[in-house]
């Protein structure tokens, strides 16, 4: 086995039976993520340490260990972000959790509860948050994860585990904004039909809309249809989406097309006084191109939404197990994550890629 | 003296004029004299006999078809104040010599989801007939004369040489300050000119901490008058850099003119804030824009808004009346109005130009 770097928290391991972990990390910006053993320094009081069951899979997890994001990254870099697993061990100050519930993770590490965006309820936005990427923590790509309790879920009983570590990011990015501004009476149009996009049709639909799907996808319709969208349209094509300008009251984009004209056709399909979410990112420091003139017109809301709140999290994974809002996945063993993090790279995956880590890890001891 | 006649308004002479407009008959042209007549009154509509009215930078848009072409000749104008001298059959709740005031918006249709929500400013089912300044005559005229449903009567208390430009400007602050209020926000209003000076005022009137952002540090104590808690020159850097992520709104009442001026604007919304955005500049100006980073991330909002509904005109007109709110102007004769239009274009009035009809009906006709 190669010699593997030293991390400046984890302490890597030989091998996997003197850790208490073994991590998929990228010691570099280019090629595979590698086995990584470790042992924990200690767990913090407020800490839970948790067996992983399954991790998901997403696109943010390439952009930053391939140091998209921060050209300064640090390797080892163990992404990941998408967690559902079993308490393993509490700190000593943990009240919520005990050894053997069913947690979830999701992107975000740490909120301060104390400054205004927490104490609103907005966590997400807290100015002290940590995500799971930052001061170089490991992330989900592992057999475990260790996380302060004031950010880790309860997995509600009924939810299908391997199906739904994706909600805890992808499922939460659409859930939160579209129930932030919908009414469910509204007409409501998901452009993308991807990772996020197809799990936007779910909810939107389950919430009592009316959904229209904009794809470039063809051949898909059945498939879309079955999602809950009544309608297909193209998502690409300028006089195709001119003809269906201002006809929804909620407009949820997950993507990012570079043509000008394509994107402000987007923003156009926005009913007056309707409301258009963005959640979908390009990887580069583009801008987003506001279209004033039809913003003002006709008083419309173009608004930007990261992931959720605690509480809206907390209520997703409850509206998803009762709705049965799960996404398509590709499941991949946990020594696959190579593979599993290519097919999701190359955005090939249909439509997101899942570990099946708990399999593994059990089997190799790591449950110790 | 005009020479390009209008379909609807036939051009005549003094001698013979209803009424008096103010007319452009091309892009980047001067006003000329308009003695006209009327076509008939509908049943629905009113005559007005302006008292004074106010000048918009939107109508020089509009003239200069800064955004689409128009049909000339045009009269555009749309901060309109006068007394009804002429009312159509079904026309009740306004009688001869009642003081009105209108604004931009001409006509909605009353049974769209739009209108019926309480949104009639954005009812899109009055095609030609939507906006006062155009195609129709506008405000820049002696008389107007338009569907009485969007006249508001003006209480006698405030001051009519000062009323017109709220029934734009004030419209135009006021009805999204009133959408997004909330005690507890921190406000910022950026730029104190025609629009901004009235934003202080109301949002401070409405109990909000409302800030001033200016390029000019001279305007301080102006602002300050106006009821801002405090003042930011947005040219300094030090100051903007205490102020990031300060307000839970922010309304732009001045257009910034490069990208990076408007990107620097919003680090100064709270995350999950909002960024009410009221003017749209020509159309070669700033594309607005920011990093996709700041909008998902942040998770802030760009909100629009146009003037304002029926209701919420009858709201501003009650609220300015009890508050003494009134706009900073400066009046121009009829006569003159070449002179008050032409410093709206190429001049900074203070902060709006409004001209007094006064007794030219008459004194025209000579």
């Amino acid at each position: 086995m190669q010699q593997l770097p030293a991390h400046s928290v984890y302490l890597v391991q030989e091998s996997k039976e003197t850790a208490d972990a073994v991590a998929y990390a990228f010691l570099q910006n280019t090629g595979e993520p590698v086995q990584y053993p470790y042992k924990y320094p200690n767990i913090a009081d407020d800490d839970v340490r948790i067996r992983i069951l399954y991790t998901g899979l997403c696109h943010s997890d390439c952009l930053h260990s391939r140091g998209l994001w921060d050209p300064n990254i640090k390797y080892p870099s163990c992404p990941g972000h998408e967690v559902v697993g079993l308490v393993e061990k509490v700190g000593t100050g943990v009240t919520k959790f005990k050894v053997g519930d069913k947690v979830g993770c999701n992107p975000q590490r740490w909120m301060c509860q104390t400054c205004d965006l927490c104490k609103k309820g907005d966590n997400q936005l807290c100015s002290k948050g940590i995500f799971l990427y930052d001061d170089n923590n490991f992330g989900g790509y592992s057999t475990h994860i260790q996380v302060a309790e004031r950010m880790v879920f309860r997995i509600p009983d009924g939810f299908n585990d391997a199906l739904g570590s994706p909600l805890l990011c992808a499922g939460i990015t659409v859930y939160a904004p579209l129930k932030r501004y919908y009414k469910p009476n509204f007409s409501c149009a998901v452009i993308g039909i991807g990772g996020l996009g197809h799990l936007a049709v779910q909810y939107a639909s389950k919430l009592g809309m009316t959904v229209t799907a904009f794809t470039t996808s063809k051949n898909r319709e059945q498939e879309i249809k079955r999602l809950g969208a009544s309608n297909l349209s193209s998502s690409i094509n300028v006089e195709s989406l001119k003809t269906e300008q201002g006809k929804y009251d909620i407009v949820i984009n997950t993507l990012y097309i570079e043509d000008e004209e394509v994107f402000k056709s987007h923003q156009r399909l926005t009913a007056p006084t309707g409301t258009y979410i963005q959640v979908g990112a390009p990887p580069s420091k583009v801008n987003f191109k506001l279209d004033h003139a039809y913003i003002i017109l006709n008083q419309i809301r173009v608004a930007g939404s990261l992931i959720g709140n605690y509480d809206e999290t907390q209520e997703m994974l409850e509206f998803s197990a009762q709705n049965n809002v799960y996404p398509i996945v590709e499941t991949f063993e946990f020594e696959d994550f190579p593979k599993a993090f290519d097919r999701m790279e190359k955005a090939q995956a249909k439509f997101r890629c899942v570990v099946n880590v708990g399999k593994w890890a059990q089997a190799n001891g790591l449950w110790k | 003296m005009a020479t390009k006649e209008h379909s609807l308004y036939k051009l005549v002479t003094k001698e013979q004029a209803e009424a008096f407009a103010w007319s452009f008959e091309g892009p980047n042209t001067e006003a000329l004299l308009y003695p006209f007549v009327f076509p008939p009154i509908q049943p629905h509509e009113v005559r007005i006999q302006q008292t004074y009215f106010g000048l918009c930078y939107t109508d020089c848009h509009l003239v200069n078809q800064d955004w689409f072409p128009i049909n000339y000749p045009s009269v555009p104008g749309h901060e309109i104040l006068g007394h009804v001298v002429m009312k159509g059959d079904q026309v009740t709740q306004f009688q001869i010599g009642d003081l009105v005031g209108a604004g931009f918006i001409r006509d909605s249709c009353g049974n769209c989801k739009l209108c019926i929500q309480g949104n009639d400013q954005l009812c899109g089912q009055k095609g030609d007939e939507h906006f006062i300044p155009l195609p129709k005559f506008g405000g820049f005229a002696t008389h107007v004369q338009f569907p009485a449903k969007w006249a508001f009567p003006i209480p006698n208390t405030i001051p009519q040489h000062l009323a017109p430009p709220l029934l734009c400007a004030g419209i135009t602050v006021f009805a999204p300050l009133k959408r997004y209020f909330n005690p507890n926000k921190e406000v910022a209003i950026i730029g104190i000119g025609g629009l901004g000076h009235l934003a202080i005022k109301f949002s401070a009137a409405m109990g909000m901490r409302t800030s001033a952002i200016s390029t000019s540090p001279d305007k301080e104590q102006e602002a300050k008058s106006y009821g801002a808690i405090d003042f930011i020159v947005s040219k300094n850097p030090e100051q903007m850099a205490k102020a990031l992520g300060r307000f839970d709104i922010i309304l732009s009442c001045a257009h910034a003119s490069t990208v990076e001026e408007f990107i620097d604007q919003t680090k100064l919304l709270k995350n999950g804030g909002d960024f009410i955005m009221v003017g749209i500049p020509a159309l070669t100006k700033v594309e607005l824009q920011l990093p996709f980073y700041s909008l998902v991330c942040r998770q802030i909002s760009f909100v629009g808004s146009l003037v304002g509904s029926r209701q919420e005109n009858y709201e501003m007109i009650e609220f300015a009346n009890k508050h003494k709110i009134y706009p900073t102007c400066e009046e121009y004769e009829f006569e003159n109005f070449k002179t008050a239009y032409d410093k709206l274009l190429n001049g900074r009035p203070k902060y709006r130009c409004v001209v007094k009809v006064g007794n030219a009906p008459q004194t025209l006709k000579q």
